[in-house]
């Protein structure tokens, strides 16, 4: 049964990918001419011609795009302009700084969600719980670019402890994880408060009180262990939200990742670039959502898919 | 125990009566509307009338927000940004609105291979970065106004095609349709009749919730150059002109964030408001 939902969900993003490459190969031909779009602005007429004959764009759509994927599928995504180099090779150098990133946010969201969450469940409904949701409130509200700037704007102007933006030591690495796990911090806030309220009404914590247990075994080890699914999954899913997040945090912080690289070649009209970044995000995306799914499966047998 | 005790607390708190949960969102939003519709006539000065004299001045009785880096009014420009913000919400939204529903119902009704295919179209833009997706399309077709409000229609359909086909699959099974269907009801009727009806609450609350996303979409759009172009005034657009000045100007960057952040939190609390009462199915936590 397992297996059968495996296979199908495996499917399932299979053909999504298939279909993320149909897109990523229709975008270029959106605006008409893709030679015009991938020359740079001062090429000659004998420049774009060889660039239509290089990238085989005299022959039948079809055939063209099943040369883009028979690439793609074997990594090669094209190559960049701007770089005069292979575009995967571009993508991969960057991407273990946009997963340092990545990691460091989630870490500081968790580290930050769960001692609120929790206590505004054993609190609930004092001053510490209503702070709490407001600030939670106001963290899925506030725009991540902005929320950036105003930490570089009181941490590293005004109060010159971490460097404004770049990548280096361990000091470049606070605000942009602050920035990016504030984001996510709010959502888990939520869920763990949630689901810590449900244990917490559950009878085994009755039982746990009136066997005389401590306030804290009761709360972190027999409802914390009952509330975790809930919130190992809606972590899980954060990860996904987080490489969103960060093309805007690497953005404002200069931060070298595939967010960045992405948005300097739209700047620079190195479309193949875009296109590839594109492409490797989104199969990123799509691995990350098979993950967490199979990893609900894992936490809970009690889920089951094949009724859905 | 603890319960009842603040409640009692509560009562005899001056103001208690007061709905604040949707009265101080309504409140905030409605100024927000209002400066945005009334620009024209409540601005204190032109939103684009530069005056390098007054590079960067702060907050005073004359500009009550400061002026920016081209001597401009902030609060006028935050004023007529809202107005880019507002569109730009509601007109995507509605947009995808449209999509959303006419997908969804097609995917729920014909099923098959194109109801699959929908679904699989569904999957591959929950899934995808939109920041990214919009970058690509605004490299390919050049940012715009109306290009903006494309983009994040064609992004936020989704979201209410799944949410439709799951309702219309589920109130298809329900035994008044059954029974509908059993006396000879077609599907249009059906449709029109038992379907779409059911579905008006639910489309709301989603709407009211996405206008809140659009809104912060369009600004991270315009904030990375790739929403709408200059020199109209937006939110987004603001906040990136002031970036390279913020250490000599807050107020370039903080007014024109906070003005996102006080649209898209008073729509959110709105939202949940309208679920509340709206879609009983959901169950709010205390």
């Amino acid at each position: 049964m397992t297996s059968g939902f495996f296979i199908g969900r495996l499917t399932q993003t299979l053909l999504t990918m298939l279909l993320l490459s149909v897109i990523v190969f229709g975008l270029a031909r959106l605006s008409g001419d893709p030679v015009m779009l991938m020359a740079p602005a001062e090429a000659t007429a004998a420049d774009l011609a060889r660039i239509s004959a290089k990238l085989g764009l005299d022959q039948p759509l079809l055939v063209q795009y099943w040369k883009f994927l028979v690439n793609a599928l074997q990594g090669d995504l094209g190559s960049s302009i701007k770089w005069d180099a292979d575009a995967a090779t571009i993508i991969l150098e960057r991407f273990p700084h946009t997963l340092l990133l990545a990691g460091c946010a989630m870490l500081f969201g968790v580290a930050l969600a769960l001692p609120v969450g929790i206590w505004s469940a054993v609190r609930r409904d004092t001053w510490f719980d209503n702070v709490g949701k407001l600030i939670a409130l106001i963290g899925q509200s506030m725009p991540t670019f902005w929320f950036g700037i105003i930490l570089i704007l009181i941490f590293a102007l005004y109060i010159p402890i971490f460097p404004t933006s770049g990548y280096g030591t361990v000091w470049h690495l606070v605000l942009p994880s602050v920035t990016l796990g504030a984001y996510v911090a709010a959502s888990i806030m939520r869920v763990t408060r949630s689901a810590m309220l449900d244990a917490l009404e559950a009878d085994y914590v009755r039982t746990a009180r009136s066997k005389g247990l401590s306030e804290w075994r009761i709360v972190l080890v027999h409802a914390f262990k009952n509330g975790a699914i809930p919130i190992l999954t809606i972590t899980a899913l954060q990860a996904a939200t987080i490489l969103r997040g960060a093309v805007v945090t690497e953005t404002v912080f200069s931060w070298p990742g595939v967010g960045k690289i992405a948005v300097d070649a739209v700047y620079s009209r190195d479309f193949p670039l875009v296109q590839a970044a594109v492409l490797f995000m989104g199969v990123v995306f799509l691995i990350v959502n098979l993950l967490v799914d199979l990893l609900y499966l894992l936490l809970d047998p009690r889920i089951n898919y094949l009724k859905r | 125990m603890s319960m009842s005790n603040v409640t009692l607390a509560r009562k005899r708190l001056p103001g208690a009566g007061i709905p604040w949960r949707w009265l101080v969102p309504a409140v905030l939003l409605a100024i927000i509307v209002l400066s945005a519709l009334l620009a024209d006539i409540l601005a204190p000065h032109d939103p684009n009338k530069q005056n390098l004299a007054n590079f960067l001045s702060p907050p005073s009785a004359e500009h009550w927000m400061g002026t920016d880096a081209l001597g401009r009014d902030v609060m006028s420009r935050m004023m007529y940004g809202a107005r880019i913000s507002l569109l730009v919400g509601v007109s995507s939204v509605g947009l995808a609105l449209l999509i959303g529903v006419v997908l969804g119902i097609t995917s729920a009704m014909v099923g098959g291979w194109i109801g699959e295919a929908i679904m699989r179209l569904t999957d591959l833009l929950l899934t995808l970065p939109p920041v990214l997706i919009a970058l690509a399309v605004a490299a390919t077709v050049g940012p715009s106004l109306p290009n903006v409000i494309m983009v994040i229609a064609l992004l936020y359909w989704a979201q209410f095609a799944r949410m439709v086909r799951g309702e219309a699959l589920s109130i298809r099974e329900r035994d008044y349709v059954q029974a509908a269907y059993a006396i000879g009801c077609g599907n249009t009727r059906l449709l029109w009749k038992h379907i779409l009806p059911n579905l008006v609450n639910t489309v709301i609350v989603l709407a009211t919730l996405q206008i809140a996303g659009a809104i912060l979409l369009e600004s991270t759009l315009s904030f990375l150059g790739v929403g709408v172009p200059p020199p109209t005034p937006t939110w987004g657009t603001m906040v990136a002109d002031g970036r390279p000045y913020v250490e000599l100007g807050w107020w370039m960057v903080t007014f024109p964030g906070l003005g996102i952040m006080v649209a898209v939190l008073s729509i959110n609390l709105l939202g949940d408001v309208l679920r509340d009462k709206l879609d009983p199915k959901f169950v709010r936590r205390s």
